[in-house]
């Protein structure tokens, strides 16, 4: 177990905000993964699943809130950040209700990701983190 | 004759007197009450009506002159005539109430049968407690309205007794006689009194009444009527089938038609063909108003004065008529007034005056010559002040001011009103040059060139200029222009009207800013749907710029800072602002209120930016686009940001018509084509339901909407501007479902043409 890589995967279809994430987290050290959408993101895990995810609220076919709900429904758990630039004010709510970690509104601080960052990967050694049972689709 | 002479002496001497007294009075009296008196004067009807019009001109010039008061009249047409009916008369006491709410009367002046029952009835809202003078209608009009103490005025003496008389001593071998009259209120009121009349009469007639026809059929009647019958023509305001008609106009229209000569008891009709009647003129009945209302409002007591029947009645006849119908001036009654005498009636007695030549010699002849000139022209001279003072009463009252001016002199006639239009102080003469001041410096060139321009024969030309009236503010002036030849063969005499549209003016840009504010508005508010995808279409290069600036920073602080990296994000940062400042760019476009532009417009172009502006919104609504443009399109000139707002209320229509469909139905499709006269074709397809038949064209109505929470202004607005663009604009179900939004622009002709 202690040779899992430990990566972060970053889930957005809007290739700039993709590379400045990754830009920055690997600045930190960090390795980072990125997927400009739910359906590569998905094919990849087979290889294994990352420490934490990051992904982006909206984007077609696929968006963030629905790769959650896939993701629970095949009973695999990662902390996930949602982030948005679409800030609505019930995106949060919705995000709590299929189980995110947490949410953060674009543009992001370093500071706020990268503890929250911090936060998502303690939790994943910690077993018996929150779930759902209110799927509340619109 | 000796002592009649002496009478008259003694009545001039009386009057010298009496006016010295006026005056001497006048002047005291202006001192003691400088505060004008104030007239109000109620047309019954309309100023169509010669009758009412003659009549209140009169008596307004009478009130202007005899006043010791200044007198300042205010006026209003009832119309009650072409407007029967309770609803109209309330209307229009209610708007007088309103009207003159802040005024006070000294006197009502009613012109006009009808309006005397009006005044009575609404004496509570119109002129309460304030002493009414009218003029018109007869005795027997009065007698049964039990008329209150302040209320007095002329009433008219007709008499169908002395036209009878008229009638039967102009045609003695006469033995029909028909009665023609109107099928109005005011018209039945004469049936009974002449039906008496007739039967008074010792000569006896073959007799028709014919009160029940239309109008068609009074004309139809008259044409086949033999030569030797009497036609008496009463009032018709109103034929059997409603039509509202002027009285008098009825009068030229039977007496052209008439094969037998036409009588009437009315003054009006003098003029029109009949050949007369005993009557008096409605000048003279404006004269006694005049009067009347002298004496109230110089502190007689109304109900001292009863009313009064006018006394300037004669046997007038009409000599034109009499000629064509061959009645002999011989038959006339004594003391009868002969008008509108044509030259020919020298002809007549060419004879006897070349007789008395003979007689009386050169010198006579030269004398008679020079006084029938003199005579003439006296009468000629006064009937063109009267026609010339009455003409320029009516435009003054219609708001217009009238105007003639040589170009070669620079001679200027122009009436009063004139210079209440132009804002000219009373004592400023009026020439070319006062009104040039008066124009606003920037349209004085205009006026120049357009008095300079003008050609005889043309049509008027047609010019508006601002005017700045003294106190500063802005009146538009429309001068209507023409020229004619003079006598010498020049076309330097121009004539015209000034008409103050100031009004017309600021309605139409009101309208017009109007339009543009709510065109805008609905930019703001579709934009304002959008805002949520518009904060992300901004956020996304933000949250880039600054995690790789971030990312550049701590690069930065470390002690090998690795430069390569640095530089990748700065490039990076530099490459989002760009983005971000695009988004900012097409917005601000799209908010920015403005006139609307005529600039080269790519349409491709434009769904492009449109559809990026609407990128997030499509997938929030899980909504795809599918873009079919053509490569090859005409050339087009227009204003981009309306053809935007018309494809962005187009696209978002498209995906509210798809709300319910499942996600993977939903699918907007683009196309743009040119077709073959030369028009640029833009196709907005969805798949949703279609459109409900009933809907149809309303759909393009103001405030029209299928929608919840629509203001039903869309797409109203997208057919105004696409009309704006000479195009046009429909909405209809697809073959293949959903509802399809075309419309078409014209391609840029000029530009085609050119290449």
């Amino acid at each position: 177990m202690a040779d899992t890589p430990r990566w972060i995967a970053i889930v957005d279809d809007d290739p700039s905000v993709l590379n400045a994430l990754a830009r920055l987290l690997r600045t930190r050290g960090l390795v980072a993964h990125t997927f400009p959408s739910a359906r590569d993101f998905l094919a990849a895990l087979a290889g294994g699943l990352p420490e934490c995810l990051i992904v982006d609220l909206q984007m077609p076919e696929i968006d963030g809130l629905e790769l959650l709900r896939r993701l629970t429904l095949s009973g695999v758990r990662i902390p996930t950040i949602v982030i948005t630039a679409h800030n609505e004010a019930d995106a949060r709510e919705r995000s709590a209700v299929v189980g995110a970690f947490t949410f953060l509104a674009k543009p992001l601080q370093d500071t706020s990701l990268l503890a929250a960052i911090d936060g998502a990967r303690k939790s994943a050694r910690t077993p018996g983190c929150r779930s759902s049972n209110n799927d509340d689709e619109n | 004759m000796c002592g009649s002479s002496v009478k008259y002496t003694h009545l001039l001497r009386s009057a010298f007197l009496l006016v010295f007294a006026i005056l001497l009075g006048a002047v005291v009296a202006s001192r003691a009450t400088d505060a004008p008196k104030r007239v109000l004067v109620l047309h019954a009807y309309n100023y169509t009506f010669p009758a009412t019009t003659i009549a209140s001109e009169a008596a307004r010039r009478r009130l202007l002159e005899g006043s010791q008061h200044a007198i300042e009249i205010e006026a209003d047409f009832l119309d009650l005539a072409r407007m029967p009916g309770e609803e109209h008369a309330t209307r229009t006491a209610n708007f007088l109430r309103e009207k003159y709410s802040k005024m006070h009367f000294d006197l009502v002046l009613v012109v006009g049968t009808e309006g005397v029952p009006f005044i009575i009835k609404y004496r509570d809202v119109v002129g309460a407690g304030v002493p009414v003078v009218f003029v018109g209608g007869s005795a027997a009009n009065y007698a049964a309205m039990q008329l209150p103490p302040d209320i007095t005025g002329i009433m008219s003496g007709f008499d169908l007794d002395k036209m009878l008389e008229l009638a039967e001593r102009l045609q003695p071998n006469a033995t029909r006689l028909v009665v023609m009259g109107g099928s109005g209120r005011a018209d039945r009121g004469w049936q009974q009194a002449t039906r008496e009349a007739i039967e008074h009469r010792k000569r006896k007639f073959e007799r028709a009444f014919r009160f029940d026809l239309t109008y068609d059929a009074m004309l139809a009647e008259v044409s086949r009527l033999p030569s030797d019958t009497i036609v008496l023509l009463l009032s018709v305001y109103a034929d059997s089938a409603g039509r509202p008609l002027i009285p008098r106009d009825v009068a030229v229209a039977v007496a052209k038609a008439s094969t037998a000569p036409v009588y009437a008891p009315f003054g009006t009709y003098l003029g029109t063909g009949i050949v007369g009647g005993y009557v008096e003129t409605y000048e003279s009945m404006g004269i006694a108003a005049g009067d009347m209302a002298l004496e109230i409002l110089s502190g007689k007591d109304p109900a001292t004065l009863p009313p009064r029947i006018n006394p300037g009645q004669a046997f007038r006849v009409d000599a034109t008529a009499m000629k064509r119908f061959g009645l002999k001036q011989g038959n006339l009654p004594p003391d009868s007034i002969v008008m509108f005498r044509e030259p020919g009636v020298w002809d007549e007695h060419r004879n006897l005056v070349l007789a008395t030549l003979f007689v009386v010699g050169l010198q006579s002849l030269f004398l008679a010559g020079l006084l029938f000139q003199w005579h003439r022209r006296r009468q000629a001279e006064l009937s063109l002040r009267e026609s010339e003072e009455r003409m320029t009463f009516t435009a003054a009252s219609a708001n217009i001011g009238l105007w003639q001016f040589n170009r070669a002199t620079d001679e200027l006639w122009a009436t009063q009103h004139c210079r209440v239009l132009f804002g000219l102080a009373r004592d400023t003469p009026l020439t070319r040059d006062t009104f040039l001041a008066a124009v606003h410096p920037d349209d004085r060139r205009i006026a120049v060139n357009a008095l300079r321009g003008i050609l005889p024969g043309e049509r008027p030309a047609v010019t508006d200029l601002r005017v700045v009236l003294p106190a500063g503010q802005e009146r538009w002036i429309r001068v209507r222009a023409r020229a004619y030849r003079d006598g010498l063969g020049t076309s330097d005499q121009l004539s015209g009207i000034f008409v103050d549209i100031t009004e017309q003016k600021s309605a139409a840009a009101e309208a017009e800013l109007q339009r543009q504010e709510v065109t805008h508005l609905m930019r703001v508010s579709v934009l304002g749907e959008l805002s949520g995808a518009i904060a992300h279409e901004v956020n996304q290069p933000l949250t880039a710029i600054l995690s790789n600036a971030q990312a550049a920073l701590y690069l930065l602080a470390q002690d090998i800072p690795d430069l390569a990296q640095v530089n990748e994000a700065l490039q990076d940062i530099v490459k989002e602002d760009n983005r971000a400042g695009e988004v900012v760019r097409r917005l601000r476009a799209l908010l920015k209120k403005g006139e609307p532009k005529s600039e080269p417009v790519n349409i491709n172009e434009l769904i492009n930016m449109t559809i990026a502006l609407l990128r997030n919104e499509l997938i929030s609504r899980r909504v795809t686009m599918e873009i079919d443009l053509a490569d090859q399109l005409p050339a087009m000139t227009g204003d981009p940001i309306q053809l935007q707002q018309v494809l962005l209320n187009l696209i978002m229509n498209a995906m509210d018509a798809m709300a319910s469909m499942p996600a993977a139905a939903r699918c907007v499709t683009i196309s743009t084509r040119a077709n073959r006269a030369r028009a640029i074709e833009v196709y907005v397809r969805d798949r949703g339901p279609g459109l409900k038949p009933t809907t149809g064209h309303k759909l393009f109505e103001p405030f029209y909407t299928t929608k919840d929470h629509g203001l039903g202004l869309g797409l109203a607005i997208c057919s105004t501007i696409v009309q704006a663009h000479g195009g046009q604009i429909n909405l209809a179900n697809d073959e293949a479902g959903g509802a399809r939004a075309a419309f078409w622009l014209p391609a840029q002709e000029d530009l085609m043409a050119a290449q």
